[in-house]
């Protein structure tokens, strides 16, 4: 590619990738130029009805559509950069009221935009504010991201428990997973049955359960436990595989005789690569109609 | 914005040279870019959660829901490049013995969100089937086969990477758009001459575009091309790919003729594109069929045509002009202009729509279940009305049905009885499938998007000439399917003569109206309904009124009524006698 003139270096170092490779600036690119502009400094309110009036901007200029030549991209993204700027904005009035009104940190937050705020202002308020927050405001009232931060400016087993309940991310999980060696096993074996109950969380936590398992043998023989008795899921058996449990393929055939755990117990077989078990199961007698022949699919 | 910038000066002043660079939720190193929200990273975890699950997750709960449903059947489609199997799930009615719909997903590797809706539609669908609901309906009528991973090579590729990507080095973009993405997080083809790790610069532009290898229209538009490191590089020819060849196996399996709906599932523009194959009737029916489906959601999808008689080599033509379906290229949200600044990313980030925010997509998941649900739900077929029932004081007067006998139905009266004059009876009205949705309180309510008059109209057109509107204040009852039936009570005029034709006029959940001649069955062919009748017998796309039942209101009646007035045997009718003379005179003059 070709040394580009400096000037253009500049105005690449203004308004990102679409100008700095514009050898003839628009009015479009003079636009994209000002939004960026206005992203440095405090809006007023003529400068926010002009951000608004962008909001349908329509550009003269497009990038090809990565799949149909009948629909280009903006080459300018100003409804996008006007968009985002509104966004900002209003973040940053809604982080500035968390910062100035205190009464303010007792209300609920409805929307994405107040709990978004409401976690930044966590990220950034003083021990003491923080220690008022969190007198005021129980942990089961708080969403997911801001009860993550509470978390990474300190271990509180309420919070722990209230993420575990209402979180739906793997970033709870991961959080849950980071924490394994500051936390002790019961606490953390209480944590991962609360995060198994909640159906967001539940094919992850078991997975780490069974991760965990691996070098807990008291956690290993629970495992077990489930797999003996209790219904099959595939998150379960996962578990199971990622525990190392060696009698896992044992079991699973016994469960083959089992109704309602059949069909899980041959796709677990299955995926154990248990074929003998699997050619047995699929010529007995008693064996569904429709598992027979879904095995035998497996199979072939 | 400043940081995306160094980062652009940084390329220019190198001489543009190609970079692996790392997407982060607020980056600050040189290399980085911010999105603005937490970079998605899929997860082991069959049951969904609020983000990405990982290949064989997805496969393995599909898999195992296989295992335990009878109607829901895993089929090998074939194998990609690297040997890994591509598989389609069969709900409902095995696959080749009923009218079919396809719906695929992660054609290209980089739009996670597409296996995920693919998946959640065969999680929902099952999920439903104990219930008496569209789902049950559709498995009754339909084989839905979902393919949520055909191109399971490069998908496995950007989850192997799913915070890097290669920037700088795209041969038709990088010099207007230096930040444009190829390989890692961002890989859109196979793997065709390519290992799919990000390290290895040789290759990283190489593959197949697995939307451009196939059909009539390979390699015949400057939105394909023959360079191997385009990004819509369309292959050595056409049907090179096994991966194109698992899609086609797909259809064989379902049996070209029996299909009635395509839909491949992609990101993003939240737009449906369709094609123009020169069928009018096929292309009407695309039109607002995608209409329907994309005013489920909150933010419209609108349908938008491609030029007619041309294309690119994508699945979606192939479907088009060879099966003559109602077939689209779905690209789910966000929308084109704004990306991710949708969801509060960052707007400099080229092509951030590929990277739904972990977020948004449990919501995406549910809304595109909902489309397809509603779109599934039209093409299984127009509504009739399979029974009517007149009883008084719970003892059945009159009752009718049609049975189905080979291709055909053939009207029969079960209960010949009459009606008095003056007296009141219930009448009851038996649709063959579910006719009304049920809405959050589980009351009767519209479909999400739709809007139609939920109660039916009904009137007794008498021999006399006499007409009489019944009561609308019946109500929907669920009887084989979640409100299926209504029933409403009504007295008879004695004006109305000795008989009376009962004329239905309704429309399904997603609008279409009755087939007025149920004994012939609508069928989908050559693009269109066959079958399918207006209230004057003329076959077309849009129904009518039924007006085959006719009640006697008096003892002395004859007794044939059904006959004597042009419904129930299925023969045109002195309507359609009229018409079709009412035509040939137009044309005369």
């Amino acid at each position: 590619m070709k040394r580009l003139p400096f000037w253009l270096l500049l105005a690449g170092l203004c308004t990102g990738p679409a100008l700095a490779a514009d050898p003839y600036p628009t009015e479009d690119a003079a636009i994209a130029e000002r939004l960026r502009l206005l992203a440095l400094q405090a809006a007023e309110p003529a400068d926010r009805a002009w951000v608004e009036s962008l909001l349908d901007h329509e550009e003269s200029e497009h990038l090809p559509h990565p799949e149909r030549p009948s629909l280009g991209l903006p080459r300018y993204r100003i409804r996008a950069r006007a968009h985002a700027l509104l966004h900002h904005w209003r973040l940053q009035a809604e982080l500035r009221a968390w910062k100035s009104e205190p009464a303010k940190r007792h209300e609920a937050a409805s929307t994405a935009l107040q709990r978004k705020a409401r976690a930044l202002w966590l990220e950034q308020a003083s021990p003491a504010e923080l220690a008022s927050f969190r007198a005021r405001q129980p942990a089961s009232a708080l969403d997911e991201a801001s009860l993550l931060v509470l978390l990474r400016r300190g271990p509180h087993m309420d919070d722990w428990r209230a993420l575990m309940r209402i979180g739906g991310s793997r970033r709870t999980i991961d959080a849950l997973a980071g924490a394994r060696g500051q936390l002790a096993p019961d606490e953390f074996s209480a944590l991962l049955d609360l995060a198994e109950a909640n159906p967001r969380l539940a094919g992850m936590a078991v997975r780490l359960r069974g991760d965990w398992a691996r070098s807990r043998p008291e956690q290993a023989r629970r495992l077990l436990e489930r797999l003996r008795k209790q219904p099959l899921s595939v998150d379960l058996i996962e578990a199971g595989i990622a525990a190392d449990l060696p009698e896992l393929p044992t079991l699973l055939v016994s469960r083959l005789t089992d109704t309602e755990a059949a069909p899980l117990a041959a796709w677990g077989l299955w995926r154990l690569d248990e074929s003998a078990s699997l050619s047995a199961f699929a010529s007995a007698p008693g064996t569904p109609v429709h598992l027979r022949e879904e095995i035998r699919r497996w199979l072939d | 914005m400043a940081r995306l910038s160094a980062l652009l000066l940084a390329l220019y002043t190198a001489g543009a040279s190609a970079e692996i660079v790392r997407y982060t939720e607020a980056g600050t190193g040189p290399d980085e870019i911010a999105l603005g929200y937490p970079v998605p990273l899929p997860r082991a975890s069959a049951s969904a959660f609020d983000g990405f699950r990982d290949h064989a997750s997805l496969i393995g709960q599909l898999s195992a829901l296989a295992a335990r449903e009878a109607q829901f059947s895993r089929h090998e489609l074939g194998s990609s490049l690297n040997g890994q199997s591509i598989y389609g799930f069969v709900f409902g009615q095995p696959a080749g013995s009923a009218p079919a719909v396809l719906q695929t997903g992660a054609v290209h590797a980089r739009e996670w969100a597409a296996p995920e809706v693919v998946t959640h539609i065969a999680e929902r669908l099952v999920a439903g089937l104990g219930s008496n609901g569209l789902e049950r309906y559709l498995a009754d009528r339909l084989s839905i086969m979902l393919a949520p991973v055909m191109n399971p090579d490069g998908f496995v590729a950007t989850q192997q990477e799913p915070e890097r990507t290669r920037i700088g080095e795209d041969p038709d973009h990088s010099s207007s758009d230096p930040l444009y993405p190829r390989d890692g997080r961002q890989r859109r083809k196979n793997l065709r001459d390519s290992d799919g790790l990000l390290e290895t610069p040789a290759d990283s532009l190489s593959g197949v575009d697995l939307n451009r290898n196939i059909g009539r229209f390979w390699s015949s538009s400057r939105a394909s091309s023959s360079d191997p490191r385009s990004i819509v590089y369309h292959g050595s020819a056409r049907e090179s790919e096994p991966e194109t060849r698992a899609l086609m196996e797909g259809a064989r399996l379902l049996g070209g003729d029996r299909l009635r709906l395509f839909i491949d599932t992609h990101s993003f523009s939240r737009v449906y594109f369709y094609n123009d194959t020169g069928n009018i009737r096929l292309r009407n029916l695309t039109r607002s069929l995608a209409s329907m489906m994309g005013r489920v959601s909150a933010e419209d999808y609108p349908p938008v045509q491609e030029p007619s008689q041309s294309g690119i080599g994508a699945n979606d033509e192939y479907f088009a002009y060879d099966f003559e379906v109602p077939s689209y290229t779905l690209e789910l949200e966000p929308g084109f202009a704004l990306q991710s600044a949708e969801y509060g990313g960052n707007p400099d980030v080229s092509h951030s729509g590929f990277i739904l925010p972990e977020a948004e997509i449990a919501r995406v998941r549910e809304e595109a279940y909902l489309m397809a649900l509603i779109g599934y739900y039209h093409q299984a077929g127009p509504p009739i009305l399979e029974g009517v029932e007149v009883r008084r004081d719970d003892q059945t007067i009159f009752a009718a049905h049609w049975q189905t006998e080979g291709a055909g139905r053939r009207l029969v009266i079960d209960k010949p009885g009459f009606v008095s004059p003056g007296v009141e009876y219930s009448l009851h009205l038996r649709f063959d499938k579910p006719m009304r949705w049920t809405d959050e309180r589980g009351a009767v309510g519209q479909y999400p998007g739709q809007l139609i008059t939920l109660a039916p109209f009904v009137e007794l057109a008498g021999a006399s000439g006499r007409r009489q509107e019944l009561s609308d204040t019946g109500q929907w009852l669920s009887r084989r399917y979640r409100f299926d039936s209504y029933a409403l009570t009504f007295q008879a005029d004695s004006a109305l003569g000795q008989h009376a034709r009962l004329e239905v006029s309704v429309r399904d959940l997603s609008g279409q109206a009755l087939d007025a001649d149920p004994s012939s069955m609508a069928r989908w062919q050559n693009g269109h309904w066959v079958g399918y009748e207006s209230g004057d017998g003329v076959q077309g796309d849009a129904g009518g009124t039924d007006s085959q039942i006719c009640l006697r209101l008096d003892s002395s009646a004859s007794a044939d009524c059904q006959n004597s007035a042009g419904g129930g045997s299925g023969s045109p009718g002195l309507a359609l006698l009229l018409a079709m003379l009412c035509g040939l005179r137009r044309r005369l003059t």
